[in-house]
C-alpha cells in the first residue's frame, strides 16, 4: 500500500495508486468484499480539513480499491440516483445498522441475504468510524488555530454525532447530507442528486428558528457553505461534460399532506444563494404547479436571468398524474425528484436507470424505407422488410416505422436486460425496502426498479416524414427512388432539394396540427411499446423524449434525413423544435409540444427554448415571462431556458442558420435576432455582455 | 388578380410589446398615410406584393430557369411593375427552394383567423389578447369591425393600433368592441401633415378626441431628428395633449426614437431606400419627455 501524502490543503487525488484488494479471497460474497474494500477505503482516506470550513467530508481517494473478481468486472457500477437522506437524518447510521442487524434475526434469510445485511452493518460501521477520524482531525486543527477559528471545534463536536445518530438542527442536519454524499461520490457512484433540499431541511429550520437554536443568516451562511462545497469538486464528478454531474436541487413543488404548495423560506434562499455564487454546481430544479405564488416564479427568474441555464422548470400537473398512471404510488409521485438530467425519479426509493438507453428515431426511420438497412452504409441496423417502394401510401410508410421502433426497443431492451450491477450495500443502506427486503439495490431491493429509454432524432423523424406525405404522396415532386438516392448521396447532386426541405416544408413546433399529429401519434407508441417491455428486476420501461447527449453523438452515425438535415449535423435536442425552425412564437412551439400525451412518454421530454438576456432588462417583460410560463408549465413536463450570453449572440450573427430561431427583444417589439441588420445585432451583442455582468 | 379583399401581411404569436400581457398582433396590408420612415413598408400598399429577402437567397436561380418570360425574379421591383402578370404565374415562388421570395399580404378567412387567435387563449390571461395593427386596421373597416365582434364573442381582449386616420363614424362603429388603443401621432402642423404624410391632422385629433374620452389609450410619438421634435411641431403636440377631454384614459405617452429596423425590407420589397433619417438626439429626447411629463402625463423613451 503507497503512503497517503499527508496534506491539510490539498485534496489528494490518488489516480496511480489504485489499492490493490489483497486480503480476502473471491470465495467470500460479492457484498462482503465490496463493504471491506469500502472500509479500506475509508481507513485509509485522509480526513481533509481545511481552516475555514463549516461542513466535514472531502473525497481525497478517487480510486476504489479493487474487489472484483475476474467474472465479475462487466457488472455495471449503480449511478444516476437519490439516495434517502431523511433515514439518514432520522435514523442515523447507527439507526439503519440496528436496522439491519434486526433484519438478519429472520430466521429464514437466504445465505445471500444475511451476507448483503452484514456488508450493510459493516458499511454503517465504517461510516461512523470515518466520521469520529474526522472529528478528532477537526479538534487538532482547532487546537492549532486556537480561538481564531472555533467553527471547527463546533464541526468536531457535530461529526462525533453526525451521521451516526439522528440530527437534532438545522447544522447537524446540513452535515448529515453532505457528509452522506461525499461517501456516495466516493464510492464510485455517479451522478447524485440532493433530492428536495427545502423539504426535507424544513423541519431542521423550522426548529431551530422557534427555539433560537440558529438564526436565519447563520442557516444562511451555512448554506452557502454546503453550496461552495459541492461546487468544490465539480470537474471531477463530472461524466460526459465538464459540469455534467447531475447534482441536481430540488425547490418547490406540492407537499404530501395536504397537496399545497410546498415552497418556504428555504427555498427562497437557495435561489438566493444560487443567484449569489453563480456557480456551475448545484444546478437547480424548480417544481411548480398551478398554486406555485408569483414571488417564487419573480425569484426564479432572476437566477434564470444570470444565464446559467438553471432552473430547469418541472410541472408538478403533468409529471405527477403520469407517474400515477404508471404506477406509482400517489404519495411518491408527489415527492418526485429528478434524475441526472431531468427524468423523474422516486429519491431514496427506486433503483431507476433512468437513461440507460435511447432510440435513434431516424435510423428506425432510414430501417422502415430501406429493408432495414442504414441509408449510410447499408449495414443491418434494423428488422428486414419496408421498401418505400412498397408503401402505396403515407400510413403504409407508417405501419412500416412502427414495427421498426417496436423492434428497435425491444433489441435496446434486450441490451439492458443482459446488464448486471455492481451491489452497493451503501446505497441500499440509503434505499427504502432494500434493508426490509434483505436485498441489495442492484438486485431488486427498491421498490421502484423502472428503468428509462431517451431518444435521438424524433424531431428529425417528425419534419422528415411531413417532408415525405408532402413531396411524394402530396405533390409528387420527386420519385421515391429518387428520394433515397438523394439521401444516399447527403444530397450531393441535390442540394436545391436539401434546401427545399429545410425551408419549405412546415416543421414541427409551429402549432400545425398536421405535423403535430404525427408526433402525438408516434410519440404515443414509443410510449406504449415502452411500457410493454419489462427488464430483469421485475420493473418495467418508460419512454422519454430527452435526448441527452445523443443528438450529438448520433449524428455522425445518420444519413441525411428528409427535413433538410445533412449527415453529420446534429439531431433535435431533446424535445424541441429543431435549431432555427420555430415561426411562430413560443406560445406556438409550447401548443405543438402539449399536443403529445405525456403520460406516455414522460421519461423527461424536455422543451429547449433559447431567450435573449434583453427580456429581462424591463420589469414588465418579466411579468409577461411569467404569464407565458405559467400556462406553459401546465402544458409541458419540462423546460429549460438557454439565455444565450453574448458569445452565444456573436456564434449567432456568424451562422445564422442554426440560430433562426433566437429571439431578441429589440425596441419596442422582440424578433429574430438573424433578421436583425448588423448594426443592431452589434448593440444586442454588447447590450449583452453588460447584462451579464 | 388584384384581390379588393383585405389582406393581413403578418401575424405575430407571443407579441410582447403591443398592448398589455401576451398579445396575438395581426398586421394589416394597406395604409391610407405615406409617412416616409415607415417602418413596415410591406404594410403599406394594399395590394400583394413581392418580397426578395438577399440574405436567404442561395443564388441557385431556379427562379431564372423556371420563369416563363425570362426575368430574374430576384428584380423585384420589376416584379411588382409587372403585377399581374407575375401575380397569375407565382412559378418562382413555388420553386424557390430557400423561401427567399415570397408574396407578402394573404386574405385569411375570418373563421380562420379567430381559429388561430384563440390558438393561444390560454396566455392571454386577464388582459392579454389581441391587437390589430398593419398598415392601418382603421383602413379595412368591414372586415375588422367584423372580427373585433367575434372576439368579443369569444372573449378576447382587444387592442388597435392606429394613427386615427378614418372617418369618425367608422371609428364609431368599432369603438365599442375595442379595449385599449395605441394611437400614433406624428406631425400636428396642418400644412406638414398633409404635405408629409397626406393626412388631415383635425380628423386624427377629432379621432383622439374620442378614443379617449371613452378608452384607455397609450399614444406614441416618433422621434426624428428636426422634424416630428422640432421646437414647433413639439409645441402644438402639448397643445393636443392639454386639451384631450379625459386625461386619466391616456395611460402613457411613448416616445420612440427612429431606428433602422425598417429599412432593408424596403430594398426588399425593391422600394426606393428611405431617406435618411436619424433619431432624436438624447437631450431633445428628454427635454421632450420633461414638458409632457408636466402636463401629468406618463412618459416613457421606448428605446431600442
Ligand atoms: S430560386 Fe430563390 S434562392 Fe434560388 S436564386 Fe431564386 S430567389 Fe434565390
Ligand atoms: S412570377 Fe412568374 S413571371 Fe413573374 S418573375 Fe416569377 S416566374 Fe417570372
Amino acid at each position: 500500500m503507497s503512503e497517503i501524502k499527508k496534506n491539510d490543503d490539498i485534496a489528494i487525488v490518488l489516480k496511480q495508486h489504485p489499492f490493490m484488494y489483497s486480503n480476502t479471497s473471491s470465495k467470500k460474497s460479492i457484498y462482503l468484499r465490496k463493504a471491506i474494500a469500502f472500509e479500506k477505503m475509508l481507513s485509509t482516506m485522509y480526513p481533509s480539513v481545511k481552516k475555514d470550513d463549516l461542513l466535514a467530508g472531502r473525497r481525497t481517494i478517487y480510486n476504489f480499491p479493487i474487489y472484483l473478481t475476474i467474472n465479475e468486472y462487466d457488472l455495471a457500477n449503480i449511478g444516476n440516483l437519490t439516495p434517502n437522506y431523511n433515514t439518514v437524518l432520522t435514523k442515523g447510521f447507527k439507526g439503519i445498522k440496528q436496522d439491519a442487524i434486526s433484519a438478519m434475526n429472520d430466521k429464514n434469510l437466504s445465505s445471500d441475504s444475511k451476507d448483503f445485511l452484514s456488508s450493510v452493518v459493516m458499511v454503517c460501521e465504517s461510516v461512523i468510524k470515518f466520521s469520529n477520524r474526522y472529528s478528532e482531525k477537526l479538534l487538532e486543527m482547532s487546537e492549532k488555530y486556537g480561538d481564531s477559528q472555533p467553527s471547527l471545534r463546533q464541526l468536531a463536536q457535530i461529526c462525533k454525532k453526525i451521521p451516526a445518530e439522528p440530527a437534532t438542527n438545522f447544522y447537524q442536519a446540513l452535515q448529515s447530507v453532505f457528509f452522506t454524499n461525499m461517501l456516495i461520490w466516493s464510492e464510485e457512484h455517479h451522478l447524485i442528486g440532493l433530492g428536495r433540499l427545502d423539504q426535507y431541511l424544513w423541519p431542521y429550520y423550522q426548529n431551530d428558528i422557534a427555539k433560537g437554536i440558529c438564526t436565519a443568516d447563520e442557516m444562511y451562511e451555512l448554506s452557502k457553505h454546503f453550496w461552495k462545497r459541492l461546487n468544490e469538486d465539480f470537474r471531477e464528478k463530472s461524466n460526459v461534460l465538464a459540469g455534467d454531474t447531475g447534482q441536481a436541487v430540488i425547490l418547490g413543488g406540492l407537499e404530501k399532506s395536504r397537496g399545497e404548495d410546498a415552497s418556504n423560506e428555504l427555498t427562497y434562499m437557495f435561489l438566493k444563494i444560487a443567484k449569489e455564487l453563480k456557480q456551475v454546481d448545484p444546478k437547480i430544479v424548480l417544481r411548480v404547479h398551478s398554486k406555485t405564488p408569483e414571488k417564487l416564479w419573480k425569484e426564479s427568474l432572476a437566477l434564470l436571468k444570470l444565464g446559467l441555464g438553471y432552473p430547469l422548470y418541472a410541472s408538478d400537473d403533468v409529471i405527477i398524474p403520469s407517474l400515477k398512471s404508471f404506477g406509482y404510488d400517489s404519495e411518491d409521485a408527489i415527492d418526485y425528484v429528478v434524475s441526472a438530467c431531468w427524468e423523474p425519479l422516486i429519491p431514496g426509493k427506486s433503483f431507476e436507470l433512468n437513461n440507460v438507453c435511447r432510440i435513434n428515431f431516424l435510423h428506425c426511420l432510414e430501417s422502415s424505407v430501406n429493408d432495414g438497412k442504414s441509408l449510410l452504409d447499408n449495414s443491418q441496423i434494423g428488422v428486414s422488410g419496408g421498401f418505400l417502394k412498397e408503401c402505396n401510401s403515407f400510413e403504409d410508410l407508417i405501419k412500416n416505422l412502427k414495427s421498426q421502433i417496436h423492434f428497435f426497443i425491444s433489441q435496446s431492451v434486450e441490451r439492458v436486460n443482459n446488464l448486471r450491477f455492481v451491489p452497493s450495500p451503501l446505497f441500499s443502506a440509503l434505499t427504502a425496502n432494500c434493508i426490509e427486503k434483505g436485498l441489495d439495490i442492484s438486485k431488486g431491493g427498491a421498490k421502484y426498479n423502472n428503468f428509462g429509454i431517451l431518444n435521438s432524432g424524433f424531431v428529425n423523424m417528425v419534419n422528415s416524414l411531413i417532408a415525405i406525405k408532402k413531396l411524394v404522396y402530396e405533390n409528387n415532386q420527386i420519385s421515391k427512388i429518387d428520394l433515397l438516392k438523394c439521401l444516399k448521396d447527403d444530397f450531393e447532386n441535390n442540394m436545391q432539394l436539401c434546401s427545399y426541405m429545410k425551408n419549405r416544408i412546415p416543421k414541427f413546433g409551429n402549432d400545425i396540427d398536421e405535423v403535430d399529429s404525427i408526433a402525438s401519434e408516434l410519440a404515443d407508441f414509443y410510449g406504449q411499446e415502452c411500457a410493454k417491455e419489462s427488464n430483469s428486476l421485475g420493473g418495467r420501461y418508460k419512454g422519454g423524449l430527452g435526448s441527452a447527449d445523443g443528438y450529438v453523438t448520433d449524428a455522425k452515425k445518420t444519413a441525411a434525413s428528409c427535413d433538410g438535415r445533412k449527415l453529420g449535423e446534429i439531431l433535435t435536442v431533446n424535445f424541441s423544435p429543431a435549431a432555427g425552425t420555430v415561426q411562430n412564437g413560443l406560445t406556438a412551439v409550447v401548443n405543438s409540444i402539449s399536443k403529445i400525451n405525456f403520460r406516455k412518454v414522460f421519461n423527461g421530454s424536455i422543451l429547449d427554448l433559447k431567450l435573449s438576456p434583453s427580456f429581462f432588462t424591463e420589469e414588465k417583460y418579466l411579468d409577461k415571462l411569467v404569464l407565458f410560463l405559467k400556462v406553459a408549465m401546465r402544458k409541458c413536463e419540462e423546460i429549460q431556458f438557454n439565455v444565450v450570453n453574448s458569445q452565444t449572440l456573436k456564434d449567432a450573427k456568424n451562422n445564422p442558420d442554426q440560430y433562426r430561431d433566437l429571439i431578441v427583444r429589440v425596441w419596442g417589439f422582440s424578433a429574430y435576432f438573424v433578421d436583425l441588420p448588423e448594426e443592431y445585432q452589434n448593440h444586442i451583442i454588447e447590450r449583452s455582455e453588460h447584462d451579464i455582468q | 388578380m388584384i384581390s379588393s379583399n383585405c389582406l393581413i401581411f403578418d401575424i405575430k404569436r407571443f407579441a410582447i410589446s403591443d398592448g398589455p400581457e401576451i398579445r396575438t398582433t395581426i398586421f394589416f396590408k394597406g395604409c391610407p398615410l405615406k409617412c416616409p420612415w415607415c417602418h413596415n413598408p410591406e404594410g403599406i400598399s394594399f395590394r400583394q406584393e413581392f418580397f426578395w429577402r438577399r440574405t436567404k437567397c442561395s443564388e441557385c436561380n431556379e427562379c431564372i430557369r423556371i420563369c416563363p418570360h425570362g426575368y430574374d425574379p430576384k428584380d423585384v421591383k420589376r416584379l411588382n411593375e409587372k403585377f399581374e402578370e407575375c401575380l397569375n404565374c407565382r412559378k418562382c415562388v413555388d420553386i424557390c427552394p430557400t423561401g427567399a421570395i415570397t408574396i407578402i399580404g394573404k386574405e385569411i378567412e375570418l373563421a380562420d383567423l379567430i381559429e388561430l387567435i384563440s390558438r393561444d387563449i390560454d396566455y392571454y390571461a386577464d388582459s392579454g389578447g389581441v391587437t390589430f395593427s398593419g398598415g392601418e386596421p382603421l383602413a379595412h373597416m368591414s372586415y375588422l369591425q367584423r372580427a373585433l365582434e367575434e372576439c368579443k364573442r369569444i372573449g378576447v381582449n382587444t387592442c388597435i393600433e392606429t394613427s386615427g386616420f378614418c372617418s369618425k363614424e367608422d371609428l364609431l362603429l368599432i369603438i365599442d368592441y375595442v379595449d385599449f388603443f395605441m394611437f400614433d401621432l406624428k406631425l400636428a402642423n396642418k400644412e406638414e401633415s398633409q404635405r408629409v404624410i397626406g393626412a388631415n391632422i383635425d380628423k386624427i385629433v377629432e379621432n383622439l378626441n374620442i378614443i379617449t374620452s371613452e378608452k384607455k389609450c397609450v399614444l406614441r410619438l416618433p422621434m426624428i431628428r428636426d422634424l416630428t421634435d422640432t421646437k414647433e411641431n413639439i409645441e402644438l403636440l402639448l397643445a393636443i395633449l392639454r386639451q384631450i377631454p379625459n386625461k386619466k384614459n391616456l395611460s402613457r405617452v411613448e416616445l420612440l426614437p427612429y431606428h433602422k429596423l425598417g429599412e432593408s425590407k424596403y430594398i426588399c420589397l425593391g422600394k426606393e431606400t428611405l431617406k435618411v433619417f436619424e433619431p432624436s438626439t438624447e437631450s431633445n429626447l428628454n427635454c421632450i419627455k420633461e414638458k409632457i411629463s408636466s402636463l401629468n402625463y406618463n412618459v416613457s423613451i421606448e428605446r431600442f
